[in-house]
């Protein structure tokens, strides 16, 4: 009887605990989504989410309940579900019908700073997911890329917290800087917008610079970023694959079939299935607006999630190394993707 | 020592592994959209 009862106790316990867990999510998920609609348009919602998320932790930890607080958080499951969402967003007709030139851009600026950022990475000492997630990010398209790049390679979470921060806070001065450039140098609008399109890591401050520039910058910087983020599917896949057959290798044996069936990331293979669909025409405008919503709404619980977990002692433990190689990487970007949208779209 | 990076889980339900649950809700919430059950979701 007294076993039950006590039974019955816990239990009780533990949906209240659900409850008052779920209820902080959703009250820091849309008290990140009310700041970011307020803040400036490249303060992007991660970053919000992140901080917020942060700010719960060190309360909850405070008053010793964070444990069954975080009862409902599950970052890595947030983060996966967005990440087969945001296949919605990558339609490759879309790209191609504006002609193959965007395309071509993007493979040779993803490729080049990819790689450029990796060795950079090495000379200095880098850890190697730390690595694969900034790539990714610089290379390709931000926060979304290092998202995809993380849960490809089971990065560590102040991984994505810190490379997500430096696409935050490196996107606002570009967005300023490169129209103000563009001007000055007097680039005629396909030549900027394309300029803008292939070096400013997220989607919002590329928006933000084409709109501070004119309507066919804007029409250019979202057609090449779009060519850009669709090879996010590209690169997670990639990524997964070598990390799985090189790097988690044991004992030097090449991983069969099996082996690398199993440790896949199973989600790549939902994005480029909705990636597919979305190409093909099976959603509606509407449709991939609501979509994107919801993939919104994932990332905010995700990142949410990440603030929650963040130990700083892991920061401090990361350095400022990373950091230089973010910022060298950006000015490769941007003199890079000056020459090859020149060649591509101003003459 | 506690482990940082992003795990792979396996969720008692179905003895699925979290990335094939992540592939199964992103899918259901596609279909509610398709199916106009979500719509104009607010963000």
């Amino acid at each position: 009887m007294a076993d039950t009862a006590s039974a019955i106790g816990e239990r009780g316990r533990r949906v209240y605990w659900g409850i008052a867990s779920a209820a902080l999510l959703v009250l820091l998920a849309v008290a990140a989504n009310r700041l970011a609609a307020v803040s400036p348009k490249a303060l992007e919602y991660p970053l919000w989410a992140a901080v917020l998320g942060l700010v719960a932790n060190v309360i909850a930890s405070g008053l010793k309940v964070k444990d069954k607080l975080g009862a409902v958080i599950r970052t890595e499951l947030f983060l996966k579900v967005g990440l087969v969402l945001l296949g919605a967003a990558v339609n490759i007709t879309e790209v191609l019908s504006v002609g193959v030139r965007g395309l071509v851009q993007a493979l040779v600026l993803v490729t080049t700073v990819f790689f450029f950022t990796w060795w950079l990475g090495g000379v200095l000492q880098l850890e190697k997911k730390l690595r694969a997630v900034m790539c990714a990010a610089v290379s390709i398209c931000g926060v979304s890329a290092a998202i995809a790049a993380a849960g490809s390679i089971l990065a560590k979470k102040e991984h994505l917290a810190y490379v997500t921060a430096m696409v935050i806070i490196t996107a606002l001065p570009l967005m300023v800087l490169m129209p103000w450039i563009a001007a000055a140098a007097g680039m005629p609008p396909q030549w900027a917008g394309a300029w803008f399109g292939g070096n400013i890591d997220t989607t919002a401050a590329v928006v933000g610079a084409g709109a501070i520039y004119g309507e066919e910058a804007v029409r250019i910087a979202s057609i090449v970023k779009m060519a850009q983020n669709a090879l996010i599917g590209v690169v997670a896949f990639l990524l997964a694959l070598y990390w799985v057959a090189r790097e988690e290798r044991v004992g030097g044996e090449r991983p069969s079939a099996r082996v690398l069936w199993d440790r896949f990331p199973k989600f790549v293979l939902g994005f480029i299935v909705v990636s597919v669909l979305a190409s093909a025409g099976a959603f509606t405008k509407a449709q991939v607006k609501d979509i994107t919503a919801l993939r919104n709404w994932a990332f905010t619980l995700a990142f949410i999630g990440i603030g929650w977990d963040l130990a700083l002692g892991e920061f401090r433990k990361i350095g400022l190394r990373p950091l230089a190689v973010y910022l060298a990487a950006t000015v490769f970007n941007t003199v890079l993707a000056l020459g090859v949208s020149w060649v591509l779209f101003g003459r | 020592m506690e482990e940082r990076t992003l795990r792979r889980r396996e969720y008692p339900l179905l003895r699925l592994s979290e990335d094939w649950w992540a592939v199964v809700i992103g899918f259901l919430l596609i279909a509610l959209v398709l199916l106009g059950v979500l719509s104009h979701v607010p963000w």
